[in-house]
C-alpha cells in the first residue's frame, strides 16, 4: 500500500497554488462574493490557456493525459481555494461528452472554443417537475423542416446568463419509455425566445430559471442520435461522479483551528477549552476520511477498476459530514458567529457563516444524498432495488 | 498511490479469514461465553503464527508489519474469535522491541504456551485497572511512571463478567510482584507506541466486528418478507444500511492508512491511530444497533447472531477508552502538536 499521491500530483499542487497566489487576488474573490457567478471569466481564460479545461482528456485525442491524482489535486487546491472553477468543470464535461458521442461539426468547430475558454456551456438537465428524476423532463423539441423547435423550462441551470450555450435534455419523443425519448442539444443562449431569470441561493451563488418558447434550433447543435439523450447525459453525469467536497472540510478544518488558537479579549484560547477542541479532533477525523474515500475513487480510476459505489459513498460521506461539522462548529462560536463578511468584529472574516449558509446544497446537488445511498445499496450491498 | 494488498498480504488475510471461517463460526463463539476464550482455537490460532504476525524473522515471528496485524484484527472481529488476538499480538511485539533479559520468552508467546498482555493505564496513576485478556493472561506488560514491568496476574484474578463477553480481569498492578523490563524515557516511549498499535489494531477489529454485523443485517433484509417485498426494497431499511457501508469503508481506509504510516511517515502515527481508533469506536455501536434493528424483534433476541455483534462493538470499543476517551485524547495531541509546529 501507499497513502501518497506522487511526484507529478505533488507538482500540479505547487503550480496551482502558485497560479492562486499570483491571480486570485482578494478582488476577485470580493467579486465572486458579491456576484456569486462560481466563474470568472478572466481567471477561467488564464487557466484554458494553461490547458486545465482538456487536462484529463486522453493525449490522443488533444487532451493534456493528466491522470485521475493530477486532476484530483487540481481541483483539490480550487476547490480548498473556493476559485468559482463550476464553469471550467463543465466546460471540460461538455467538451469531453463532445468528442465523445457528438458530431464531426461539434468536434471541429465547438470543442476547440470550448478548451481555449472562449465560450461557456451551461447545464440543463434539471426542471421544476424532474430533479433526481431526471429523466422525466418535459421540455419538448419537435421537428421543424431541417431543424427543431424547443419550448418549456429548465431550472437551477447555473451560468446561463453567462454562458454561450447550454447543454439541454429534450423529450422528443412521448410514445416511448421515458428513458427512451430523450435528446440532448446545444441551445444558443442568444437564440431568439431564450429568457433567463436569476435565483438567487442562501448560499449567495447565483443559479437561475431558463425559459425556451419556440426556439429553433439547427440540426448541427444536437448531441448524439434522436431518441438517444439519455446515454449522452448518463456519459456526462458519469464524468463528474466521485468528487466530493473534502478538500472544503480541509479548509474548514484549518480555519476552525485558526480561530480556536486565537486569544479573546479576556486572553483565553477556544482551543484550551476540551469541549472545543473535542468537536475540532471530529471534524479533523471527518476530513481525513473524506479524503481517503476521495482518494480511493481517483485510485480506482487510475488503474482502470470498476467502481461499486466507491464515488457515491465519497460524495454522500463528505456532505453529511460537512453539513454537520459546520453546523456543530457554528455553535461554538457564540453571537459573533452570526456577523457577516465585513462587519467589525465578524469571527473569520465571516467565512463560518457563509460557509454554514454553503453547506446544505452540498448534499442536494451532484446526486442528492438519497440518490446516492440507493445506488450504494444496489452496487456495493446487492440490497433490491430501492424506492 | 496503491490501496491494494501484495499477494503476501492477500494471503495472510485469506488464510485467517478461511482458518476463522471454519474453526469459528458462531457455535463456537456462544460456547466460549462468557469466558470469550477458547483455549482449543487458540492453541491451533497460535501454530497458524497469529501471535508472530508482526515479529521480526530473527525473533521467530512471520516478519510483517502493522499492516498484516491489522488485516488478522479485522477478520477476527469480523468473526468475533475468542482468541485474544490484539493483546497478545501488540505484547509480542513490545517485548521483542525491549529486548529485556528479564520477563516473558519471546518464543514462549509466540507458540501460545504463555499469553502475554497490556496494562493499558499508567498503574502510577491507576494501579487498579481493567485490563484486557487479564482474564487469561499470564502475564500483562505495565508502566508504572517510567518503568515498564512484566506483571503476573494478582492473586486470586478472576474474569470479570462483562457486555462484551471479553476475556478482561481486574489487576491490582504492585511494583513489588513485578520484574522490570525497561526505565526511562526510551522505555516509556516504547510502551506507549504499543499503546498507540493496541488502539489501531482495536480499531481494525472493530471494523471487523462492524462488517459481520452488516453482512447479517444485509442478508436478513435480502430475504426477510414484509408487505410481500423483501425489506430491502424499503429505503427506510436500505439507506441506513449504505451509510453503513459508507462509514465502514472509510475507517478501515483510516485504519489501514494508519498502519501504513508508521513506516512512511511516522511523525503521524500518533495522531492516525488516535483517530482510527476514536473514529471506529464511535461507528462501530452505532452500526451494529442499525444493524440489530434491521432484524426486528428477531435482532433483540438471544438467538441471532447480530447481538453477539451489538454487544462487543460497544464493549470492545470501551475498553480501549471509548470514542469520548479517545476525542479527548486526541484533542490534546493536536492542539499541542500545533502549538509546537509554530504555525500560527
Amino acid at each position: 500500500m501507499d497513502f501518497r499521491l506522487g511526484p507529478a500530483p505533488e507538482e500540479v499542487r505547487s503550480q496551482i497554488r502558485a497560479f492562486l497566489r499570483e491571480h486570485y487576488t482578494e478582488e476577485a474573490r470580493e467579486r465572486e462574493r458579491r456576484e456569486g457567478n462560481g466563474h470568472d471569466w478572466e481567471l477561467f481564460r488564464k487557466l484554458a490557456e494553461r490547458g486545465w479545461v482538456s487536462a484529463a482528456w486522453p493525449r490522443e485525442v488533444g487532451g493534456g493525459g493528466r491522470d485521475p491524482y493530477e486532476m484530483l489535486v487540481f481541483q483539490w487546491e480550487l476547490g480548498k481555494a473556493e476559485f468559482p472553477w463550476f464553469g471550467l468543470l463543465n466546460n471540460a464535461l461538455v467538451g469531453r461528452t463532445l468528442l465523445e458521442l457528438g458530431s464531426d461539426w461539434q468536434r471541429r468547430e465547438v470543442v476547440p472554443r470550448i478548451v481555449r475558454g472562449e465560450i461557456l456551456v451551461a447545464l440543463g438537465y434539471s426542471e421544476p417537475m424532474a430533479g433526481s428524476d431526471v429523466a422525466a423532463v418535459q421540455t419538448a423539441a419537435r421537428r421543424d423542416g431541417d431543424g427543431w423547435i424547443v419550448d418549456g423550462q429548465k431550472i437551477f441551470t447555473t451560468q446561463a446568463h453567462l454562458a454561450q450555450y447550454v447543454f439541454t435534455l429534450t423529450r422528443t419523443n412521448r410514445e416511448v419509455a421515458k428513458h427512451k425519448g430523450l435528446t440532448v442539444f446545444l441551445i444558443p443562449t442568444d437564440a431568439p425566445g431564450v429568457e433567463i431569470q436569476p435565483i438567487r441561493t442562501v448560499g449567495g451563488e447565483r443559479t437561475n430559471a431558463v425559459y425556451l418558447s419556440g426556439v429553433r434550433v439547427p440540426d448541427d447543435l444536437r448531441v448524439g442520435e434522436v431518441d438517444a439523450g439519455w446515454k449522452v447525459v448518463r456519459y456526462a453525469l458519469g464524468l463528474e461522479q466521485g468528487v466530493g467536497f473534502a478538500d472544503r472540510m480541509e479548509l474548514f478544518v484549518e480555519r476552525a483551528r485558526a480561530w480556536a488558537r486565537e486569544r479573546n479579549a479576556q486572553g483565553e484560547r477556544p482551543i484550551d477549552d476540551p469541549r472545543v477542541r473535542e468537536r475540532l479532533a471530529r471534524a479533523s477525523i471527518h476530513a481525513e476520511v473524506a479524503k481517503l474515500l476521495r482518494q480511493r475513487v481517483a485510485w480506482l480510476h487510475a488503474t482502470g477498476q470498476s467502481e461499486r459505489g466507491e464515488g457515491p459513498m465519497a460524495k454522500l460521506f463528505s456532505a453529511e459530514m460537512f453539513v454537520e461539522d459546520v453546523s456543530d462548529v457554528m455553535e461554538l462560536l457564540g453571537p459573533a458567529g452570526v456577523l457577516q463578511h465585513g462587519e467589525p468584529g465578524a469571527i473569520a472574516e465571516g467565512y463560518f457563516e457563509e460557509t454554514f449558509r454553503g453547506a446544505p446544497v452540498t448534499r442536494i446537488y451532484g446526486g442528492s444524498n438519497e440518490i446516492l445511498r440507493s445506488q450504494i445499496a444496489e452496487g456495493r450491498l446487492g440490497l433490491p432495488r430501492t424506492r | 498511490m496503491d490501496l491494494s494488498l501484495s499477494d503476501e498480504q492477500r494471503l495472510i488475510q485469506s488464510t485467517f479469514a478461511e482458518f476463522l471461517r471454519r474453526e469459528a463460526p458462531s457455535a463456537v463463539v456462544r460456547a466460549a461465553e462468557p469466558l470469550g476464550f477458547d483455549a482449543s482455537l487458540w492453541a491451533s490460532f497460535a501454530k497458524l503464527g497469529a501471535v508472530g504476525v508482526g515479529v521480526s524473522e530473527a525473533e521467530g515471528g512471520a516478519g510483517g508489519g502493522l499492516l498484516e496485524m491489522v488485516l488478522v484484527a479485522e477478520e477476527v472481529g469480523a468473526r468475533l474469535a475468542p482468541v485474544p488476538f490484539v493483546e497478545t499480538a501488540v505484547a509480542a511485539r513490545l517485548v521483542a522491541d525491549l529486548a529485556s533479559p528479564q520477563g516473558p520468552r519471546i518464543a514462549a508467546l509466540l507458540e501460545g504456551s504463555q499469553l502475554a498482555t497490556l496494562a493499558p493505564w499508567d498503574a502510577a496513576a491507576t494501579p487498579e485497572q481493567l485490563v484486557p485478556a487479564g482474564g487469561v493472561a499470564q502475564v500483562a506488560i505495565a508502566r508504572a511512571g517510567d518503568t515498564v514491568l512484566a506483571v503476573p496476574p494478582p492473586e486470586g484474578t478472576r474474569p470479570a463478567s462483562n457486555l462484551a463477553s471479553a476475556p478482561l480481569a481486574s489487576w491490582r498492578i504492585a511494583a513489588g510482584d513485578a520484574l522490570v523490563l525497561a526505565r526511562g524515557t526510551r522505555a516509556v516511549q516504547r510502551f506507549e507506541r504499543a499503546l498507540d498499535e493496541w488502539r489501531l489494531l482495536t480499531a481494525a477489529a472493530l471494523v471487523g466486528v462492524t462488517r459481520g454485523a452488516l453482512a447479517l443485517a444485509v442478508d436478513y433484509a435480502t430475504h426477510r418478507e414484509q408487505f410481500g417485498v423483501p425489506i430491502g426494497t424499503f429505503q427506510a431499511i436500505s439507506h441506513p444500511l449504505a451509510d453503513a457501508a459508507t462509514w465502514l469503508d472509510g475507517a478501515r481506509l483510516l485504519v489501514q492508512e494508519a498502519a501504513w504510516s508508521a513506516g512512511e511517515e511516522p511523525q503521524r502515527f500518533p495522531e492516525l491511530c488516535a483517530m482510527a481508533f476514536a473514529f471506529a469506536a464511535e461507528i462501530a455501536p452505532r452500526i451494529a444497533e442499525t444493524c440489530l434493528h434491521v432484524h426486528g424483534g428477531y435482532g433483540f433476541s438471544v438467538e441471532y447472531d447480530v447481538q453477539l455483534h451489538y454487544r462487543r462493538a460497544r464493549g470492545w470499543a470501551l475498553v480501549g477508552g471509548g470514542a469520548a476517551g479517545e476525542l479527548r485524547r486526541l484533542g490534546e495531541l493536536q492542539r499541542d502538536n500545533l502549538d509546537a509546529s509554530g504555525v500560527r
